[in-house]
C-alpha cells in the first residue's frame, strides 16, 4: 500500500499515480504495515513499530544495497605510519631552517594571523578527497560529532603535519601524505587497540591537543536538504502524528468534562445567594432561637469565666483583613466577654496586618468599657515576624520579641499590663484567632508543645476540619469556626450581640447549599443513567 | 513626614471620615464584587490597590516595630547590644542578593534562615504533631472506660470508627502490586477493600473541607453585604437617594 503525499489516500501496491487526486507517486514511496497499518520508509524491510515483514509490491524491485546507510568508521592510523610521518617532518624542519626559511608561525605576506596561526594546512587549499574521508562521501552528515572535533584541534595544533597530506606552504618543501588506511570493513581493530584507543600514542604529542583541549561546537554546514532528507523528514512527520490503530471492537473513549450550568442556572444561583446574604437585613435574627452552642464553645465560655479578675491572657490576631468578616465578630465576642471578666490581655499579631485589626477592636470596647484602658489592662504588643523562630523566642523571654508596645511605644516594663510577664508561661490561656491552618499548626507545635499553656484556637469555617486532629488530641482545649461559632458565643456568653441577628443568613446558606447539592447530584445521577 | 499628613488630615472637618471612610469601602467592595462579570479594569484596580497597600502597611510595621526600635538601642548602647550589629549585618548581606557579583555573599544570611528555619519546624513537627496525634490515635474501644451505658457505647463505636476510619485512609495510599501466594493474596484483597473505603472516608473529608470553604465565603459576602447596608445606605439615605 502506497500513501498519497498530497492528499494521503492510501493506493494499491504498484501503483503509479495516486487513484485520488492523479499524483504521481513515482518518488514518494510509503510502505503500510500489513500488519499494524502504520507507516514506513520504502527502504525498510521491517516494520518500525511491529517488526513485521514487509512484503514488496508485485514487480517492485528490491533497494539496492549501495544505497543504505551504514555507521561511520573511522580511518586507523598505524603506530609506524605516525613514527614515520614525525621523522620526514622533523627532516623538512631540518631542510627549512637551513634554507633560512620563516617559522610557519609568523604570517606571511598575504597571509591573514589567523591563518598564520593555523598553519600551513588551513591556508593550503584543501581537496575534495582531503575534505571527505573515502567512506564518507555524501555521508558527511552522518559523521560521528567527536570525529569532526578530534579533526580541527589537530589543525590548530603545532605540528599540523601528523595529518597533513598538504604541501608546507612557506618552507615550499613537499612532504609526503602519510598514508590514511581506507576504512576497510574487513579491517579490524585488534583487541588491545580497541581496549585503548591511545595506547602507545604518548610520545605523540600532536595528538595531545586533541584529546586534552575542551570540545568546540561543530561547524554545520548549512545546505539545503536533499531530496531524500525531504522525504525522510516528511515522514518523520506523518509517522509521529499518525495514530497507533485500534484494535477490533476498541471504542474511542473521549475524555469526560464537567459541564457547568447554564448561564441562567447561575444567574439564578447568584441571586438566591445574594438575598441569603441580606436576609438578615429584614427578618433580624429570627433562627438565633434555634441556635444550640457547641461543646467547644462552651468549654471556652466555661473557661473564662472560670479565670480570676487580673489573670493574663495572650491573644494573637493572626488574620488578614480578607477575612476579617468572618473573624470580627467572634474576636469582638471574646474580647467582650474578657474584658467583663477583668482579665488583662496582652494582644499580638504573627501577621503584618492583624495587629491593625486588633486595634480596631480594641477600639471598640475602650468605647464601650471606658474603664477598661489600655496598658493598665491590655496592651498590644505589635507584630512578630520570624515564624518558627519568632514564636520559640517567646518561650524564653518576651522582652527580647517586643522592646516596645505597638501604640504608645513604650518598653513594655512600664505598662502595668505587662507587669511581671517575663515569658509564656506566666499566661494562663492562649487564645489564637487564624485565617490559615498552618498558623495554627506552628503555635501548637513551636509554643503548646513547648510549655502545656491552655490553648484555644478561634479560626474560619474554611480551615476547621484541617485542625479537628489537634482538638481531639487534646492539644486545642477548644477549636471554633468564626462564623457561626460567633453567634453561639454571643449565646453561650452572654454577651452583647452583634453577630446574633446573622444567624438568619447562615440558615438561609444552608439551606441553600443543601437543595443545590441534592438537586446536582439528582441531575448528574439521571444523566449518568442516560448516558449508560 | 507623618505630621505633615495629621495636619492634613487634621484640618477637615469633624465627621469627614465618617463620610469619606464607608464611601471608599463600598466602591472598592462593588470593585471586588465585579468579578462576577470577570476580570475587568475595575477588580484589577481593586486588587493592585490592596496589594500595594498590604505591603506598604508591612514595610512601614516592620520598620516602626522591628527594626527602628533594635537600631535604637544598638546605638545608644553598642557594647550591650552589638549582637543587633551583626544581625543587622546579615541583614544587609541579604541585600546582595540583588547585586550578581555579591549575591554569593547572600548565602550566609540565607543558609542561617533556612537552616534555623528547618530545625525549628522539623523539631515541632515531632514534638508537636507527629508524637501527639499517633498517641491519640491509639485509643480503647472497650465501652466500660467510657463510662455506663449506651454513652459508653457510643464512644466506643466512635473510637472504632477513628481506628479503622485512619487504618483504612492510610491503606488508600498502598500502591503495591500482589505478590504470590494465597497469603499475599489475601493481604492484597484486604488493603484493597481497606483502601476503597478510606478513598470514600477522603471524599467526604474534601466535601467538609468545600463545604467550610463555602461558608465562609459566604461569610464574608454576608458581612460586606451589612456593612453596606449599614454604612453606605445610611449615607445615601440621607444624601435622598
Amino acid at each position: 500500500m502506497i500513501v498519497c503525499p498530497a492528499c494521503s489516500h492510501r493506493n494499491p501496491e504498484g501503483a503509479k499515480l495516486c487513484e485520488a487526486c492523479g499524483r504521481s507517486l513515482a518518488n514518494f514511496v510509503y510502505r503500510v504495515c500489513p500488519s499494524c497499518g502504520a507507516l514506513n520508509s520504502a527502504q525498510h524491510v521491517f516494520c518500525h513499530r511491529c517488526f513485521a515483514e514487509l512484503a514488496l509490491a508485485e514487480g517492485e524491485e528490491p533497494i539496492p544495497e549501495s544505497t543504505f546507510v551504514r555507521p561511520y568508521t573511522p580511518p586507523i592510523v598505524t603506530l609506524e605510519e605516525e613514527v614515520t610521518t614525525q621523522a620526514v617532518h622533523r627532516e623538512a624542519k631540518a631542510q627549512a631552517s637551513e634554507t633560512g626559511a620563516r617559522p610557519t608561525s609568523e604570517a606571511l605576506p598575504g597571509q591573514t594571523p589567523s591563518e598564520a596561526e593555523l598553519g600551513p594546512r588551513a591556508a593550503a587549499p584543501i581537496s575534495e578527497e582531503q575534505a571527505v574521508a573515502p567512506s564518507m562521501e555524501g555521508e558527511m552528515g552522518e559523521m560521528p560529532a567527536s570525529t569532526e572535533e578530534a579533526l580541527s584541534p589537530l589543525e590548530a595544533a603545532e605540528s599540523p603535519e601528523v595529518l597533513g597530506g598538504g604541501p608546507v606552504g612557506a618552507a615550499g618543501v613537499e612532504t609526503p601524505a602519510v598514508q590514511v588506511a581506507p576504512p576497510d570493513e574487513t579491517q579490524a581493530l585488534t583487541p588491545e587497540a580497541a581496549a585503548n584507543p591511545l595506547e602507545g600514542l604518548d610520545d605523540l604529542l600532536p595528538f595531545e591537543p586533541a584529546v586534552t583541549l575542551p570540545h568546540r561546537p561543530s561547524q554545520h554546514v548549512s545546505a539545503a536538504p536533499s531530496t531524500t532528507e525531504d522525504y525522510e523528514a516528511e515522514l518523520f512527520q506523518q509517522v509521529a502524528v499518525e495514530r497507533a490503530p485500534l484494535q477490533e471492537g476498541a471504542q474511542v473513549v473521549l475524555p469526560r468534562t464537567a459541564q457547568g450550568l447554564p448561564q441562567i442556572g447561575r444567574t439564578i444561583l447568584y441571586i438566591l445567594v445574594l438575598l441569603a446574604g441580606v436576609l438578615p437585613l429584614f427578618t433580624w435574627g429570627q433562627m438565633s432561637s434555634f441556635v444550640q452552642p457547641r461543646e467547644s464553645v462552651l468549654a471556652l465560655v466555661r473557661t473564662i469565666e472560670e479565670l480570676p479578675s487580673g489573670a493574663e491572657v495572650l491573644l494573637s490576631f493572626d488574620y488578614s483583613p480578607t477575612y476579617a468578616g468572618e473573624l470580627d465578630p467572634l474576636a469582638l465576642a471574646v474580647v467582650r466577654h474578657l474584658a467583663r471578666r477583668s482579665v488583662r490581655m496582652v494582644v499580638m499579631s504573627t501577621k503584618p496586618e492583624g495587629i491593625g485589626l486588633a486595634e480596631a477592636i480594641y477600639r471598640t470596647i475602650t468605647e464601650e468599657s471606658p474603664d477598661y484602658r489600655y496598658g493598665e489592662h491590655y496592651v498590644l504588643l505589635g507584630y512578630l515576624p520570624g515564624q518558627e523562630a519568632g514564636l520559640r523566642s517567646l518561650n524564653t523571654a518576651l522582652g527580647d520579641a517586643f522592646k516596645i508596645d505597638y501604640l504608645q511605644k513604650r518598653p513594655l516594663g512600664e505598662l502595668s499590663a505587662t507587669s511581671g510577664l517575663a515569658t509564656l508561661k506566666d499566661f494562663d490561656q492562649i487564645i489564637v484567632l487564624s485565617d490559615d491552618s498552618l498558623t495554627v499548626q506552628r503555635w501548637v507545635e513551636q509554643v503548646q508543645a513547648q510549655s502545656d499553656i491552655p490553648f484555644h484556637a478561634l479560626v474560619t469555617s474554611a480551615v476547621e476540619p484541617l485542625l479537628v486532629p489537634y482538638q481531639r488530641s487534646g492539644q486545642l482545649l477548644s477549636l471554633i469556626p468564626a462564623a457561626s461559632g460567633a453567634v453561639e458565643y454571643e449565646l453561650a456568653g452572654s454577651v452583647k450581640p452583634s453577630a446574633l441577628f446573622r444567624s438568619d443568613a447562615y440558615a438561609a446558606f444552608f439551606v441553600l447549599l443543601l437543595v443545590v447539592a441534592l438537586v446536582t447530584n439528582a441531575l448528574y445521577a439521571r444523566r449518568g443513567k442516560r448516558g449508560s | 513626614m507623618s505630621e505633615v499628613l495629621s495636619g492634613l488630615f487634621g484640618q477637615l472637618s469633624t465627621g469627614t471620615a465618617e463620610v469619606i471612610g464607608p464611601w471608599v469601602a463600598a466602591l472598592l467592595t462593588l470593585a471586588v464584587l465585579s468579578y462576577v462579570f470577570g476580570f475587568n479594569p475595575v477588580f484589577r484596580l481593586a486588587e493592585y490597590l490592596f496589594v500595594g497597600l498590604a505591603a506598604g502597611y508591612a514595610g512601614a510595621l516592620a520598620w516602626n516595630q522591628v527594626i527602628s526600635p533594635r537600631l535604637q538601642l544598638l546605638l545608644t548602647d553598642p557594647s550591650t547590644y552589638w549582637y543587633y550589629g551583626l544581625f543587622f549585618f546579615l541583614g544587609l548581606l541579604l541585600l546582595a542578593r540583588a547585586f550578581r557579583p555579591l549575591s554569593t555573599l547572600a548565602n550566609l544570611p540565607l543558609g542561617m534562615l533556612f537552616g534555623i528555619g528547618a530545625a525549628l519546624a522539623l523539631g515541632g513537627a515531632l514534638t508537636g504533631s507527629l508524637i501527639p496525634q499517633v498517641r491519640a490515635a491509639v485509643v480503647s474501644v472497650v465501652p466500660e472506660d467510657y463510662g455506663p451505658g449506651l454513652v459508653g457505647w457510643a464512644y466506643a463505636l466512635d473510637a472504632v470508627l477513628l481506628s479503622l476510619g485512619t487504618i483504612a485512609v492510610l491503606s488508600a495510599f498502598h500502591f503495591a502490586t500482589q505478590g504470590r501466594g494465597f497469603v499475599s493474596a489475601l493481604w492484597h484483597g484486604l488493603i484493597r477493600a481497606l483502601g476503597r473505603a478510606g478513598r470514600v472516608l477522603l471524599m467526604i473529608t474534601f466535601g467538609a473541607l468545600f463545604a467550610g470553604v463555602a461558608f465562609t465565603s459566604f461569610a464574608l459576602l454576608s458581612s460586606r453585604l451589612v456593612y453596606l447596608a449599614e454604612h453606605w445606605f445610611k449615607l445615601l439615605n440621607r444624601l435622598g437617594l
